[in-house]
């Protein structure tokens, strides 16, 4: 079925495909350095955009994310008394590789993910989103994770009969191993605070996330980059957490874990506190920043 | 003890706790209690203080600057001679980088421009509130494809097509109009509709207006908002002397501007003359 | 009335002003010689060109995400306020005719059709059918979900047209020369590609069909403020001269009967995009080895001007303004032009300019060339102010004089 609002090309073209890349030629560039804190150092701009209400724009190593706020605006049709608040996440039509990748978070066997798992070991790179209508899963899991973690913190019924929408565009990534849809959330999250605050919303606090891994020897690591890691050997202790935090009271407003293996209630305290740590410091961040820009 | 108030605020920083006391005498003993209400820009909410204890403080809601203003109280009412007297004080944050999101309150004058007539009431799409900013940070211009072109303006002609996202009325070429209705995507420049209904549009001799000789579509008018209503329109009124017409042009928007003559009349400058419900011009 | 009668419409804020009166706006800003985005009449919106989306091309990247990328170009400007991204990526297709060598009948024939042809018309070479172009997908972020807007289409479709027809993309740049993947005597494996050196038997790169490159475009628009044409042109013609296609080869190991007719039935799934394409397809594209795109004339920059006349109804006499130095600095144009000629503004900018300008010349001029005058393309909409001869000349000018600027930014 054709899509005939959209020039797709002939429809008999096919993907390239890429061979991967031998590896000694492969070039991954090094992390960057973090900071005494444990995190990497991240560049923030707000009120980019001119046409809504608030924006930001977030550089850390090379994802770049630039979040818009609509609102509030007017919907009709609906008797309400407070807005409604919806979020919508668009990946740039070039970055495919992170929907390659999340096939592989999302199946559910364990003997499917170790195959696919091996499988990328020699993975071939295939184009072609030209077009898409529907949100992909990695679309859909950030825009569920944003939404929910915000939702408590807007003050809805200062905005009655209205709406606010908050559109995160993700315009590069750095995707090289798993979990890296994790850490996308996780700047996401705090582009995603900083133009509500941008915007003029009355919020009753701001959300800021951390990302930490428990390794296999019982170390929390804050902000985990992977550039340098490549594919992590099946098996192995690993469990990965990004959490939101509401800072004043405190309060968990978003979580995702991942591990490979199960997990235990210990390992998740450990794993939250690290993200608790992390959020903490980007919070203070935002405060100097937005103190500095009054 | 008083509480030191900190001057510039992020949200969901506390500002104050809502009861505090201070002290105006020498030997620092309390002579004053005060409560703190929250005005726009805060709230009150509960901030945990100690491991098991809460306090209620004003929290704030944007990044700005505080502003703490008394509100007049009337001391001798709950003073007795044991009792600490009471001041109230209005906390608010202000910020005036970034504009306020305006939404249409009830008591507020808004612009809007009329859409479409009936003979019971005039539809408005709201435009700005208190002259102040526009509702809308992208007004979609542009975006149905039609270049804005001037000319006069066909709403007459589609009376009973309800909307048209965005563009201006001043500048709606016909055929540019026809293409955007039926099949348009999602609204751009969606605004919040108004109603006024025919008894509202005039104080005095209410029963005997006409709506099509206070409205015409494509007017600007200035109404206030009576009541914020149900999830389709907002109701207006223009029953007062600076309410009405703003901006028109003869001809259902095809000719010149005109201009007000009196309360219910106004003219171009060939002399053409029209009838309006006039806003009073300041 | 008690009061003295004035005939002067209340006063409103500008920003509120341009929404419900944009032409009125727009016209007692003219009359004292300003714009309402307070650049002077004839002043484009400053650009800048960054090359900072270089690190997600493929080829040309010298960071480590390049390895998976599938990006071919990118370019990333500032225009004004409004940012725009735009990124290549590529697909290919089989052309229609097969390798000519391969099937005698069809040699035969063509020797025919050729001289026929021949006979009909020398500029058998600048037909459009020799040229191609790129299919484009423009995302103007403005606040609402769903199907593109007209707008959004309308432009995908220019760019589309404008590129095709402005020949800069020849058929020849996009053909794929196959190489192979095969063993050699040590049983390594290797990739070879025609042309690379003399002793390779070119009897090696014959293959029963011949393919070409599909070229897509996706530029996505931030803070738009006005019509942005002229921006999405530049950032797609930028994206394209940092375009680098790559080697492709023939890899016979994969070679299953099966295979080929499988990897030609791949199903795309409209919802989502993704293709599924089987990892044991034949032609493969080399991770790291790559070409430039050729490209015709690619200094060819587009320049949307608006025309708007004076009406006088609506002029705002100021006395104070006259004198006043900082004003006159702002008021550049206000006596430079024939009463009754449309002022031209340059680079559309906010509401009100928008709304009221219902004019346009569209340019595309050729700077290259010897001949001064040459044009590839030039539209002009008229409904509002008339568009006089001189206006459509000056346009020209002012089109030039942009192009020749751009290109030495670019």
């Amino acid at each position: 079925m054709s899509d005939r609002r959209r020039i797709t090309g002939p429809e008999s073209a096919l993907p390239l495909v890429f061979a991967p890349t031998p590896n000694n030629q492969s070039t991954t560039k090094s992390p960057q350095e973090k900071t005494n804190s444990g995190i990497r150092n991240f560049f923030i701009k707000t009120g980019i955009v001119s046409n809504c209400n608030g924006s930001c724009f977030l550089e850390v190593d090379n994802t770049t994310i630039i979040v818009s706020v609509y609102g509030a605006k007017p919907i009709r049709g609906s008797s309400v008394t407070s807005a409604s608040f919806s979020v919508m996440t668009k990946v740039s039509n070039n970055l495919e590789e992170l929907s390659n990748f999340t096939s592989s978070d999302l199946s559910h066997s364990k003997e499917e993910k170790e195959e696919q798992k091996l499988a990328k070991e020699d993975e071939y790179v295939t184009t072609n989103q030209i077009g898409k209508t529907q949100l992909s899963l990695v679309e859909q899991k950030l825009s569920t994770y944003i939404q929910t973690a915000f939702l408590p913190s807007i003050l809805l019924e200062k905005y009655p009969k209205s709406s606010i929408e908050v559109f995160i565009n993700i315009l590069t990534n750095d995707s090289h191993t798993n979990s890296s849809l994790l850490s996308l959330i996780t700047w996401c999250a705090n582009c995603t605070s900083l133009a509500l605050v941008d915007s003029g919303i009355e919020l009753k606090d701001m959300v800021s996330t951390g990302i930490a891994k428990l390794t296999d020897d019982q170390t929390v690591v804050i902000d985990p980059s992977y550039s340098n890691e490549g594919r992590k050997t099946v098996g192995g202790q690993e469990v990965r957490a990004v959490a939101s935090y509401m800072s004043v009271t405190d309060t968990v407003v978003g979580l995702m874990i991942e591990s490979e293996e199960g997990v235990n209630g210990e390992m998740i305290e450990k794993v939250i506190d690290g993200c608790n740590t992390m959020a903490r410091e980007i919070r203070s961040n935002m405060n100097g920043f937005l103190v500095s820009t009054m | 003890m008083s509480v030191e108030i900190p001057r510039v605020v992020v949200p969901g920083q506390p500002i104050v706790p809502e009861f505090d006391t201070a002290s105006h005498s020498a030997d620092h003993t309390i002579t004053q209690a005060r409560k703190y209400l929250s005005g726009p820009g805060t709230t009150l909410s509960k901030i945990p203080t100690g491991p098991n204890e809460e306090v209620n403080a004003i929290v704030a809601t944007l990044k700005g600057k505080t502003v703490i203003s008394p509100k007049s109280k009337d001391k001798t009412s709950s003073a007795s001679k044991d009792e600490l007297p009471v001041n109230e004080f209005l906390v608010s944050v202000v910020n005036h980088q970034t504009p306020r999101v305006p939404l249409p309150k009830e008591g507020d004058y808004v612009l809007c421009r009329v859409m479409k007539l009936t003979s019971r009431q005039a539809f408005v799409e709201i435009l700005s509130v208190d002259n102040q900013s526009s509702i809308l940070a992208d007004s979609g211009v542009g975006s149905n494809g039609s270049l804005g072109m001037a000319g006069g303006t066909s709403l007459v002609a589609n009376v009973s097509s309800g909307s048209v996202a965005g563009t201006s009325v001043f500048s709606q070429a016909v055929g540019a109009t026809n293409a955007s209705l039926g099949a348009h995507p999602a609204d751009l420049g969606e605004s919040f509709r108004g109603l006024i209904r025919v008894q509202d549009i005039r104080a005095t001799e209410r029963d005997k207006t006409q709506v099509v000789e206070s409205f015409m579509p494509g007017d600007i008018v200035r109404a206030e908002v009576i009541n914020i209503g149900d999830g389709a329109s907002y109701y207006l009124s223009t029953a007062k002397n600076e309410l009405g017409v703003v901006l028109s042009r003869s001809h259902g928007g095809r000719g010149d501007m005109l201009y007000p003559l009196d309360y219910e009349t106004m003219v171009s400058v060939s002399g053409h003359i029209e009838k309006r419900k006039v806003a009073k011009p300041f | 009335m008690s009061e003295e009668f004035q005939l002067k419409p209340v006063s409103f804020s500008p920003e509120v002003l341009a929404r419900i009166a944009p032409e009125l706006s727009l016209q007692r800003h003219l009359s004292v010689g300003v714009r309402p985005c307070l650049r002077s009449f004839q002043e484009f919106k400053s650009v800048q060109i960054n090359p900072q989306l270089d690190s997600i091309n493929r080829y040309t990247s010298n960071q480590g995400i390049s390895s998976k990328s599938t990006v071919l170009g990118s370019s990333n400007i500032k225009c004004g306020n409004t940012i725009i991204f735009c990124t290549i990526t590529g697909g290919f297709i089989e052309t229609l005719l097969p390798n000519d060598e391969a099937d005698e009948n069809v040699k035969e024939y063509e020797k025919i059709y050729e001289n026929s042809e021949k006979q009909e018309n020398n500029q058998q070479d600048d037909s459009l059918s020799n040229f191609r172009t790129v299919y484009p997908i423009i995302e103007i972020e403005r606040g609402r979900t769903g199907a593109p807007t007209d707008e959004e289409m309308i432009i995908s479709q220019t760019l589309h047209d404008t590129l095709l027809n402005s020949k800069i993309l020849p058929k020849e740049s996009l053909e794929i020369d196959l190489g192979l993947k095969t063993v050699d005597k040590d049983n390594n494996e290797i990739i070879i590609y025609p042309n690379e050196s003399k002793d390779i038997d070119s009897s090696l790169f014959q293959f029963p069909r011949k393919y070409s490159f599909v070229l897509y475009a996706s530029i996505q628009v931030f803070s738009r403020s006005g019509p942005i044409l002229d921006a999405a042109w530049l950032a797609l013609m930028i994206a394209l001269k940092s375009t680098k296609l790559p080697c492709v080869y023939f890899d016979e190991k994969n070679s299953n009967l099966l295979n080929d007719i499988s990897s030609l039935s791949s199903k795309k799934s409209v919802k989502t995009g993704v293709v599924n394409a089987k990892s044991g397809s034949q032609i493969i594209c080399d991770p790291t080895k790559s070409h430039d795109l050729k490209l015709n004339n690619s200094d060819l920059y587009t320049t949307t001007i608006g025309l708007i006349e004076l009406d006088k109804d609506f002029s705002v006499e100021i006395e104070d303004v006259e004198n006043n130095e900082d004003f006159k600095a702002l008021s550049v144009d206000k006596h430079t032009r024939n009463e009754g000629e449309p002022i031209l503004l340059c680079d559309i900018e906010g509401d009100a300019e928008e709304n009221a300008i219902g004019s346009r010349v569209v340019v595309i001029p050729d700077i290259n060339t010897e001949d001064d005058d040459n044009l590839v393309s030039v539209t002009i909409i008229g409904g509002g102010s008339k568009v006089t001869k001189q206006s459509i000349q000056n346009s020209i000018g002012l089109a030039k004089l942009r192009s020749k600027n751009l290109q030495q930014q670019s």
